[in-house]
C-alpha cells in the first residue's frame, strides 16, 4: 500500500474521496469497493487508531440506560425513539458481516442482559422493553429464576433483566482493519499519514489538499468521528460534532466467566467476555484530558466503573485489571447520528454515529454507500440527515 | 547440584522457612523471594503459557511477569516480588480459574507528603535523603522489598552482614542507604506505583493496603529494565537477563544454573561473570558485542581512567581475572539461540559482523544451563509519559530522553526526572543527580543550607566527571544495535501474547505503519508487561521498515494500571478515608 514515505505526484483523482480511516471510513471503502466506483481513503494517523480500535466492542441494541424512564426524563425518552430503531437495524447488520467479509471479526452474537439488583430497576425495565416493542425491538423480561437459569454468574442480589438476543460483540481491534483489507483487494486505496490541510468545492466535485499532496473527488464523505466537525468546517459548514474521551478496561484472560453482553440498569456498564477470555469493562464513563490535550484516565471513573462490575458479577473481583485506556468517541449536538448528504453541498457526506459509532459504523457506511449509488439507503435516514440543523 | 552460593561477607540465611510448592513440603532460607526459593529448589518453571510452554524468571525485577505463580490460591502472583513465607502454598503451572483473591479486605490510605520520590535506588535515596533532611516531608516509594535498587541491590532480610568483608559496590549502597534512613524520610518498600492521575494524584500498592498519595512535588526515580532482544529459545526457562541472574546472586545467594553463558553490550556482563566465579559457579563464556579493547581505544580509557580511576582498575582486574581463570571472552560475539527441553540446556555463539548480524560458519554450541543477557537497558518512563513530561527520541541509544533542566526538572513544573530514567547515565551519575534535583526542591521551598549548597556544589563536579566516565564507557563498548539479527520468522517478540516476529512484519508490510496499530492488530504488547519489551522492538522496527521518524507518541501509550492489579483494589481506591485526613 500507498505510505507516508510516497508522496503524490500531480492531484489523484477518484470518484468518492473518504476522510478517515476508522470503521465507518474503511466500511464505506468497502461498500463503494464491490462496485466500480474508485475509492481513496485519506487517514492522518493509522487505520484503526482511535475510537474505532479503542472501544470496548458492544453491538448495542437496546437502550440501556432505563432509569431515562423514571418519569423524569421524558426529554431522553423522546430523544431514544428513532435511536431504537437505528440501532436495531445497525446491530442485525453485523449477523452476517463475518461471513460476508470472510474475514475474522471474532463478532458473537451472545444477546444482551441490562441487569436489575432493586426492584424500583425491575419497574423503569418493564417501562422501556414497552416502549422498545412498541418501535419493533423485541426485548423479553427475564425474572429472577430465568436470570439466574440464563446467566448464573451474577451477583445473588440480581433481580432480574431485560434481554435483547440481537446483540452481541465483536473485537474492535480488527474489525476496520477486516475491511480494509477487503476493501483494498477490490481496489480501494488507503493512505495512512495523510492529513488533510483544506478541502474546496471545485465547479466539478471537490479537491482536498493533504500533507501527501492533492485529492479531486466527484464526492467527499467525511467520517473523521470525532474530528468531523473540524473537517466540516473546512467547507465551511458548521456541524454540532465534537469529541468526548472515555474509558475502558480489561482483565487478565479468564475462564468462561461473562456469556452476555452486560448492563446494569442502575449505572453505567457494559461488560463482556472476550473470545480469549479477558473481561472488557467500559459503559460510557469519562475519561479526562491530561497535557498536550491527550486523554487520560479519571481515576473515580475507573473506581466506581470496577465497583459495578464487582458488585453485578462478584466473581470478577479476583481478576486483575491489566490495562484502562481512554478513547475519544464523537458527539453529536443533539446525540443522534449525522448521516447523509449536506443539501447546500451536493456531493458532500456525513457519516457521523455518535458514542455507539462502533455499533453504529457499517450500518452507517452502507447506507451512505446506497445513497451514493442509489440516491437513497434502504433503512431510511431522513430523521439523521445533516440538514436537520441548519438551512444550508 | 548446589544452588546456594557464598557471597563474600554475607552469611547464609540465619533460618529456614518452611512453605509448599505444588503440594510438596519444601524449606528455603528466610527472607528469599519466591523465586530465588525456587531456585534454591532448583525449580526454575515458573508459569505455563497457553501454549504449554514453561516461563521462568526473566527479568528478576517484576517487569515481564514470566515468573508468576499462585500463592496462597492467588493466580498470577510475581515469584521475584514476593518474599517467601512459613506455610505458603506455591503452585506454578497455567493459571487456574479457581485461584481467586484472599478475602482480606485491602486498606485504603492517603497520604499526602510535600514530596513524593519514586524509586529506591541510587538516585531516590540520594533525592529523597536531601529533601528530607531539611526538613521536608518524604515519602518514597519502591517497588523491591529491599532498598538500594538494581545497582546497589543489597542482601535480602535474615542474613549478617559483615561490613568490612563486602564489596564496595554493597558498601557504597549501604552508605546510601543508612543515609535515607536517618533522614526521617517515609520508606514504602515492596510497594508498586500502578497509576499517576495529573501530577498530583499517584495510586500504589502493596500487598495489604491502596495507598493514594497526594504530593505537592514529584521526583521520579524509576531507573531502567533490560532492553529485550529475542531470539529462539529467549523464552526458555534459564534464560534470563543478567540484571535477574545477579539479583539471584548478590541479593538471595542462589544460582539458578551451574553452567553459564552472558551475552550481550556493555560492563554489567563482565562483572556478574566475575561474580559467578568468585561464587563458585562455572561460567562457560562471556559474548561481548563490541571490540575488544586494546590500543585503539587509548582515548576512552584515558577519559574513564582520569574520571574513574576506580572503576576502571576494577574492570581491568575483572578482565584478568576471568583470563586466569580460563573464562573465554568472545568479542563482537553473541549468543544467538538457545535450546533445550524445558530449559536452556545449549547456547549458540556466533561472530557478527557491523550491522550484528551473525557471520555464518562461526557459530559455536556451548553446553550451559544458564544465559543471561545484558544488551544495555531501557527507561522506565510510564510514570513520566503519563504525566505528560516532553520525550525527544535518541536515535543512538534508541530510547526516549526527558526534556529536564540542569536540576534535573522536568517540562511539568513540580516534577523532577532523576537517575537512569532520564537517560541512562549509570548509577554514579545518577546518585548525583538525585543529590542535585533534591537540593534544588529544597532550594524552591526557601530551604537550601550552607551545607547543602556546598554539597550540591560537590555533587555537580562529580556528576560531570561521571558523565564524561559514561560517554567514554559508551564509545569503549560501541557496538551495532541489535533489534532482529538473531531472531527467526516463528521467534516471540511479545513474550506475553505469543506474537512471533513474522506475524509483526506481516503486520507492518501489508496493513500498518504504526506501532500502536501493530499493537491492535497483532496483540503485541496487550500482555501484563504491557509492551515494556516488545514496545520499543516494534518502535525500531517499524521506523526501520517504514523510515519513519521515532518521538515519544511512537511507542505504545502507557497505560495504568503500570501493573496488573486486582479489580477489587481498584474499585476501593481512596473511598474509606475522607482526603486529606492522615497527613504526614
Amino acid at each position: 500500500m500507498d505510505r507516508h514515505d510516497s508522496v503524490l505526484v500531480g492531484a489523484m483523482k477518484v470518484d468518492v474521496l473518504i476522510i478517515g480511516g476508522g470503521i465507518t471510513g474503511c466500511a464505506l471503502a468497502y461498500y463503494l469497493s464491490k462496485t466500480t466506483t474508485s475509492v481513496a481513503v485519506v487517514e492522518k494517523f493509522d487505520l484503526n487508531t482511535r475510537a474505532s480500535g479503542a472501544n470496548a466492542g458492544s453491538v448495542h441494541a437496546q437502550i440501556m440506560n432505563p432509569q431515562i424512564f423514571d418519569g423524569e426524563h421524558g426529554e431522553d425518552v423522546a430523544k431514544a425513539d428513532p435511536l431504537v430503531r437505528i440501532l436495531a437495524s445497525a446491530a442485525r447488520l453485523w449477523h452476517d458481516l463475518e461471513s460476508e467479509l470472510g474475514e475474522t471479526i471474532e463478532f458473537t452474537r451472545t444477546g444482551g442482559l441490562v441487569v436489575a439488583d432493586r426492584p424500583d430497576q425491575m419497574k423503569v425495565i418493564e417501562k422501556k422493553v414497552a416502549f422498545e416493542a412498541e418501535r419493533g425491538l423485541h426485548v423479553d423480561i427475564l425474572d429472577r429464576a430465568a436470570l439466574r437459569d440464563a446467566a448464573p454468574y451474577f451477583s445473588e442480589h440480581a433481580l432480574g433483566a431485560a434481554y435483547c438476543s440481537i446483540e452481541g460483540n465483536a473485537n474492535s481491534l480488527v474489525v476496520a482493519t477486516a475491511f480494509a483489507r477487503v476493501a483494498r483487494r477490490n481496489g480501494a486505496i488507503f493512505h495512512t499519514a495523510t492529513e488533510l490541510l483544506s478541502l474546496e468545492r471545485k465547479e466539478r466535485g471537490y479537491k482536498a489538499r493533504t500533507s501527501r499532496g492533492d485529492y479531486e473527488a466527484q464526492i467527499v464523505v467525511n467520517c473523521a468521528g470525532a474530528e468531523a466537525g473540524a473537517v466540516s468546517q473546512l467547507l465551511g459548514i458548521t456541524m454540532p460534532i465534537t469529541g468526548v474521551a472515555y474509558q475502558v478496561s480489561v482483565s487478565e484472560p479468564a475462564e468462561p466467566l461473562v456469556r452476555h453482553l452486560v448492563y446494569y440498569a442502575g449505572g453505567n456498564l457494559t461488560l463482556k467476555q472476550t473470545a480469549r477470555g479477558a473481561l472488557l469493562i467500559g459503559g460510557g464513563w469519562s475519561a479526562g484530558f491530561g497535557l498536550h490535550d491527550r486523554p487520560q484516565i479519571l481515576l473515580e471513573s475507573l473506581r466506581d466503573n470496577l465497583a459495578i462490575c464487582q458488585r453485578i458479577v462478584p466473581q470478577s473481583r479476583a481478576l486483575r485489571i491489566v490495562r484502562s485506556w481512554p478513547g475519544i468517541v464523537n458527539h453529536t449536538g443533539d446525540t443522534w447520528p449525522i448521516i447523509g448528504e449536506v443539501r447546500s453541498m451536493p456531493g458532500y457526506f456525513i457519516g457521523a454515529f455518535p458514542h455507539m459509532g462502533f455499533t453504529g459504523g457499517p450500518l452507517t457506511a452502507k447506507s451512505i454507500s446506497e445513497m451514493i449509488l442509489h440516491g437513497r439507503s434502504e433503512f431510511d435516514m431522513s430523521t439523521f440527515s445533516p440538514n436537520r440543523f441548519h438551512n444550508y | 547440584m548446589p544452588s546456594r552460593v557464598k557471597i563474600e561477607g554475607i552469611s547464609a540465611p540465619g533460618t529456614q522457612v518452611a512453605f509448599k510448592l505444588a503440594g510438596n513440603a519444601a524449606r528455603a532460607g528466610a527472607g528469599q523471594s519466591v523465586a530465588a526459593a525456587m531456585v534454591e529448589l532448583c525449580e526454575l518453571a515458573c508459569r505455563t503459557t497457553p501454549q504449554g510452554e514453561p516461563r521462568g524468571i526473566f527479568c528478576g525485577m517484576g517487569v515481564c511477569q514470566d515468573c508468576v505463580v499462585e500463592i496462597d490460591g492467588v493466580g498470577r502472583r510475581r515469584s521475584c516480588m514476593t518474599k517467601v513465607a512459613e506455610d505458603m502454598a506455591i503452585r506454578q503451572g497455567s493459571p487456574r480459574a479457581a485461584a481467586v483473591l484472599s478475602e482480606a479486605k485491602m486498606a485504603s490510605q492517603r497520604l499526602a507528603p510535600k514530596v513524593l520520590v519514586v524509586g529506591g535506588g541510587p538516585a531516590g535515596l540520594s533525592a529523597a535523603s536531601v529533601i528530607a533532611e531539611s526538613g521536608l516531608s518524604v515519602v518514597l516509594v519502591d517497588e523491591r522489598l529491599t532498598l538500594g535498587g538494581q545497582f546497589y541491590k543489597q542482601p535480602a532480610d535474615g542474613r549478617e552482614v559483615n561490613e568490612a568483608a563486602i564489596d564496595h559496590q554493597f558498601q557504597s549502597g549501604r552508605r546510601l542507604i543508612r543515609r535515607f534512613e536517618a533522614s526521617g524520610a517515609t520508606y514504602l518498600g515492596g510497594t508498586t506505583v500502578w497509576g499517576v492521575f495529573g501530577a498530583t494524584q499517584v495510586a500504589a500498592s502493596d500487598e495489604h493496603t491502596n495507598f493514594l498519595i497526594e504530593p505537592s512535588t514529584i521526583v521520579l526515580a524509576t531507573g531502567a529494565y533490560e532492553r529485550g532482544v529475542p531470539m529462539p529459545g529467549w523464552t526458555l526457562p534459564g534464560f534470563m537477563t543478567t540484571g535477574a541472574m545477579q539479583t539471584l546472586l548478590r541479593s538471595y545467594q542462589v544460582t539458578p544454573g551451574q553452567r553459564v553463558v552472558l551475552s550481550g553490550n556493555g560492563p554489567l556482563n563482565l562483572q556478574v561473570a566475575v561474580e559467578l566465579t568468585r561464587a563458585g559457579v562455572h561460567v562457560v563464556g562471556l559474548a561481548e558485542l563490541a571490540r575488544k579493547p586494546g590500543p585503539w581505544a587509548w582515548r576512552q580509557l584515558l577519559t574513564m581512567g582520569v574520571n574513574a580511576p576506580q572503576l576502571v582498575a576494577d574492570g581491568l582486574r575483572h578482565v584478568n581475572e576471568l583470563k586466569q581463570l580460563g573464562v573465554p571472552i568472545f568479542y563482537e560475539s553473541a549468543v544467538i539461540s538457545a535450546r533445550g527441553r524445558t530449559s536452556v540446556e545449549v547456547a549458540k555463539i556466533a561472530q557478527v559482523d557491523s550491522d550484528g548480524r551473525p557471520i555464518s560458519g562461526t557459530e559455536k554450541e556451548l553446553t550451559a544451563d544458564v544465559v543471561c543477557i545484558g544488551f544495555g537497558f531501557v527507561p522506565s518512563n510510564e510514570i513520566a509519559r503519563t504525566l505528560g513530561c516532553n520525550h525527544h527520541y535518541d536515535p543512538v541509544r534508541r530510547i526516549l530522553v526527558p526534556e529536564r533542566s540542569e536540576t534535573g526538572k522536568s517540562s511539568i513544573d513540580n516534577v523532577w526526572i532523576v537517575g537512569d530514567c532520564a537517560g541512562l547515565s549509570g548509577a554514579r551519575s545518577a546518585e548525583q543527580g538525585g543529590l542535585i534535583a533534591g537540593a534544588a526542591v529544597v532550594e524552591e521551598q526557601g530551604q537550601l543550607t550552607q551545607k547543602l549548597r556546598i554539597e550540591r556544589d560537590r555533587a555537580v563536579i562529580l556528576r560531570r566527571q561521571a558523565l564524561r566516565f559514561q560517554s567514554a564507557l559508551w564509545s569503549l563498548y560501541s557496538a551495532p544495535a541489535i533489534l532482529d539479527q538473531f531472531a527467526e520468522a516463528e521467534t516471540l517478540v511479545c513474550r506475553c501474547e505469543a506474537v512471533t516476529l513474522g506475524s509483526l512484519n506481516q503486520a507492518i508490510a501489508e496493513e500498518l505503519d504504526t506501532a500502536g496499530a501493530v499493537k491492535r492488530m497483532t496483540r503485541a504488547g496487550m500482555g501484563p508487561c504491557q509492551g515494556r519489551y516488545c514496545g520499543p522492538f516494534i518502535v525500531d522496527l517499524v521506523a526501520r521498515e517504514r523510515h519513519g521518524v521515532v518521538d515519544e507518541l511512537s511507542y505504545f501509550a502507557p497505560r495504568v494500571p503500570f501493573r496488573p492489579q486486582p479489580l477489587s483494589a481498584l474499585a476501593g481506591i481512596a473511598k474509606e478515608t475522607p482526603k486529606s485526613q492522615e497527613r504526614i
